[in-house]
């Protein structure tokens, strides 16, 4: 039965890994902006048409 | 979000330029045009025009390939001035990092509005060489650019936004404010740290919840509390942190605020788990703690998500330029307004707003009151004459000789009334306020008595009892009625163009009893409306006349005969001797016709035409007839006077002379005693306050800058805005004028929401009373803390959203 405390230690480490990834992923301020990369994804990247054009 | 959605129609790139012509549509913006042969395609105005150019050399026309694109014309575009960049100490605040390679700095840009707009802005490395990268942040319609001042200066970065339609909006008060770290922050992290103890603390308390019990294996039990117990360690000290500070504030000035029991019910559920679980004698109480403090910084935090792209706090700093310039005797100088003393003499352009009281020190101009009285009127104005801070200045440059400081202003004194030094953060609902005075005392008191009768009777329950009350009795689900109540009905309203401050004004909307409405540009459309011309027919040949004519004056009366006047297919005259005389008219030579329009001084009208026309009309020496036009009632304005009538008292304020008197009383119903005119910002803001003095709670209706007082005072300060660009003075909600039909029905939904929050406070209750009655037995498990807490708060939280997601389907 005691080798349920080793499930406990591996889960708490995993949750502790996800605590970590959100405070990360708060302060590079993932969550300042949610509406714009919805929009930027759909832009194209630059057209070749365009690059012979400036070259 | 986009406040107002697009309405106009959008051509495409330059395969369409056959379409274009037919059409006579500008190819930038898309505002109906004259066609023009000599270049395809056409164009309104020349800032469109400059602005398609731009893209064009670059090759960034994909940009008009974007259907469904509202885009702004530039016709009315007025010239910004961006000299004051060029200070050095102006650029350090503004700034946010500097080095001799790259500086980074962000803008606001008001007419950012759709994906184009992200895509154009994105772009701006490929328009100059000195821009490293530019994001664009949508929602709060903001650009972060990285550049470098050795290739392009701050100045000409402010004239390149300009210049393409996005002119910067820069204000040093907010610049300043963006350096120091969001503190919202801190709230997402403590919630990701009491959601993270809530959900690992359940899962080592549920082998206790099954039966393991320490007789089975004491060893595994220990282990699973210390866990809990470290997990606990970070909640009290670090989610809870805010509460303790408030709780202890509120303490030192006996104010007996909800935070109290909240602090106390966390302490003793702490204590008394790490008591249970150092001495072996139970597992404590931790999954409780982590939980409803996730549960009460998530309503927190679901009330603070508020509209951060629109600003409820601006006052009259937002509208004046940062800085100007200064005459002096070595020549310009750039200085900021609040350095700007009594005898000072500056210099105004085209455009400019004038920062303070003066007097004219040059031959003549003319200025536009409308941002002080919502009046668009041009003023001629003579050396010598005075002139009121908040005036646009029409014409060329000029001089003003200032008599007061900036604050000293006759516009800007209103800033000095208390009024505007009332506390701004104390965003406390009255309601809870109330509730949580009597709450606190009966919870101790509830308590104290447990402690007294077990004590009597069994000492070795007395203290497993009296702390029991005090876990059981946390206004956890009082607590979070409020927020999500309130905070949806804000969201619900935001979504529908009625944007409110916050919580605490959704409140106040249900107290209101009296009335009181501003008029010019309130009730009133600010727009010029219903012209109609009365005369001699007028041949097409003469309609073209009279187009090309008004279609090169800014003045508002030329654009109503511009726009009275337009049609498709206009033919573009050569156009000799163009004259705007102020306060008179235009004047010019078309396609070798003498044409006049304007007032009755300057054009012989006969006798009865005189009085019914507003701006005459002659051809050729020849008095064609008579366009008459007048504002009009904003649609929704009556019927929702109608009701404030059945809620209170309604009065009219206006600054305006009261020549409009009857119609207005006999239009809205309302007696001419009720209506007051020439009130001048400061007379608005007196009126409300006598009006409190009577114990009155008033609902003020406003648009402007000369509103701003009135609506500071008012219990709940509500603005109409026309344009999302424009600004707003501050207030506590903002409605977006389309909408102004409808806001009879939202202000009765605000009021119904407060009923919902009672009804939670019930709800509320009746947990507690449950948890009270196996908590004074002593008989409080942690299991039955366990699934009672959560569940009282999840059905508050519930019964919240689902009940004003409901009521508001009709709205």
């Amino acid at each position: 039965m005691r080798i349920i405390l080793v499930l406990i230690f591996l889960s708490l480490i995993l949750a502790l890994f996800f605590l970590a990834a959100f405070f990360w992923a708060v302060k590079n301020g993932q969550y300042e902006d949610d509406h714009t990369p919805s929009i930027r994804m759909l832009w194209e990247d630059q057209k070749p048409k365009d690059l012979s054009q400036e070259e | 979000m986009t406040l107002y959605p697009p309405e106009q129609q959008v051509i495409s790139n330059e395969k369409n330029a056959s379409t274009i012509i037919a059409q006579a549509r500008c190819a930038h913006c898309g505002e109906p045009c004259l066609p023009n042969e000599e270049q395809t395609p056409a164009f309104c105005c020349d800032g469109c025009q400059t602005v398609y150019q731009i893209l064009d050399e670059n090759n960034l026309c994909d940009y008009y390939s974007s259907a469904d694109l509202a885009l702004t014309s530039l016709k009315d575009k007025e010239n910004l001035h961006f000299e004051y960049l060029d200070d050095d100490d102006l650029q350090n605040q503004i700034l946010f990092f500097r080095s001799p390679n790259i500086s980074r700095v962000r803008f606001d840009l008001p007419t950012i509005h759709c994906a184009a707009c992200i895509w154009l802005l994105e772009n701006l490395p490929r328009l100059h060489e000195g821009i490293m990268s530019a994001t664009v942040h949508f929602i709060e319609k903001e650009i972060h650019i990285s550049f470098n001042e050795s290739i392009i200066s701050l100045r000409q970065l402010a004239e390149l936004l300009d210049k393409i339609g996005y002119p910067p909006l820069i204000r040093l008060d907010k610049a300043q404010k963006k350096q120091s770290s969001s503190p919202s922050n801190d709230l997402i992290y403590q919630i990701g740290v009491a959601g993270f103890a809530f959900g690992n603390s359940m899962l080592f308390s549920f082998p206790e919840y099954l039966g393991l019990t320490k007789d089975s294996d004491p060893f595994i039990v220990q282990i699973l509390g210390y866990l809990n117990l470290s997990l606990g360690i970070p909640v009290l000290f670090y989610s809870a942190r805010e509460y303790f500070i408030s709780a202890w504030k509120g303490l030192k000035i006996r104010d007996y605020n909800l935070d109290i029991p909240i602090v106390v019910g966390a302490t003793t559920l702490f204590v008394r788990s790490a008591y249970e679980i150092i001495s072996q004698t139970g597992s404590g109480y931790m999954d409780s703690l982590a939980g409803f403090l996730f549960f009460l910084l998530a309503g927190k935090w679901f009330q603070e998500r508020t509209y951060k792209q629109i600003a409820f706090d601006r006052d009259y700093q937002s509208y004046f330029p940062i800085a100007t310039t200064k005459i002096t005797a070595e020549g310009f100088e750039n200085i900021s307004l609040p350095k700007l003393k009594k005898g000072d003499e500056i210099l105004v352009k085209n455009g400019d707003l004038i920062p303070a009281d003066g007097r004219l020190n040059c031959a003549s101009t003319s200025i536009n009151y409308s941002f002080v009285s919502g009046e668009a009127a041009l003023i001629p104005v003579i050396n010598g004459e005075k002139v009121y801070a908040g005036g646009k200045w029409h014409g060329q440059e000029g001089s003003v000789l200032l008599r007061e400081s900036v604050s000293q202003s006759y516009l800007t004194q209103l800033w000095n009334d208390p009024a505007f030094q009332k506390e701004e953060n104390n965003v406390r609902v009255q309601l809870t306020g109330q509730i949580s005075k009597y709450f606190t005392f009966t919870i101790f008191t509830i308590a104290i008595l447990t402690l007294i009768y077990w004590y009597s009777t069994d000492k070795s329950i007395a203290l497993n009892a009296f702390t029991a009350v005090l876990i059981v009795a946390c206004p956890c689900a009082v607590a979070l009625s409020v927020p999500f109540t309130y905070g949806n009905v804000l969201r619900i309203l935001g979504k529908k163009h009625f944007f409110i401050k916050n919580v605490a004004a959704v409140e106040a909307i249900s107290n209101i009893d009296t009335f009181v409405f501003d008029k010019t540009g309130t009730i009133t459309s600010s727009q010029i409306q219903q012209s109609r011309y009365e005369g001699k027919p007028l041949s097409p040949n003469e309609i073209d006349l009279i187009i090309n004519l008004t279609a090169s004056s800014t003045h508002p009366v030329s654009k109503t005969i511009y726009d009275y006047f337009f049609k498709s297919n206009v033919e573009k005259l050569q156009i000799t001797a163009w004259e705007e005389e102020i306060g008179k008219g235009l004047k010019a030579v078309i396609d070798s016709h003498q044409i006049l329009i304007g007032s009755a001084q300057w054009i012989h009208v006969p006798g009865e035409d005189r009085e019914k026309g507003n701006v005459f009309i002659e051809i050729d020496g020849n008095y064609m007839g008579y366009l008459s036009y007048k504002r009009t009632w904003r649609e929704g304005a009556a019927p929702f006077m109608e009701w404030a009538k059945s809620k209170g008292e309604t009065y009219i304020l206006s600054g305006d002379n009261d020549n409009e008197k009857e119609k207005l009383s006999q239009y809205f119903n309302i007696p001419i005693e009720n209506m007051y005119f020439k009130q001048t910002p400061t007379d608005k803001l007196a009126f409300i306050k006598t009006l409190q003095l009577k114990g009155r709670k008033v609902f003020m209706l406003g648009d402007g800058l000369n509103d701003a007082g009135a609506l500071r005072q008012a219990n709940f300060g509500m603005v109409i805005s026309e344009n999302q660009n424009n600004f707003t003075p501050a207030s506590d909600a903002i409605l977006a004028a389309s909408k102004l039909d409808k806001l009879t029905g939202y202000l009765m939904y605000a009021i119904k929401s407060k009923k919902l929050v009672y009804l939670a406070y019930g709800f509320a209750l009746i947990y507690n009373a449950i948890g009270l009655y196996f908590a004074v037995q002593g008989a409080l498990s942690p299991v039955v803390a366990a699934i009672l807490m959560p569940t009282s708060s999840i059905t508050v939280v519930i019964w919240g959203l689902s009940t004003t997601t409901y009521f508001a389907r009709k709205l």
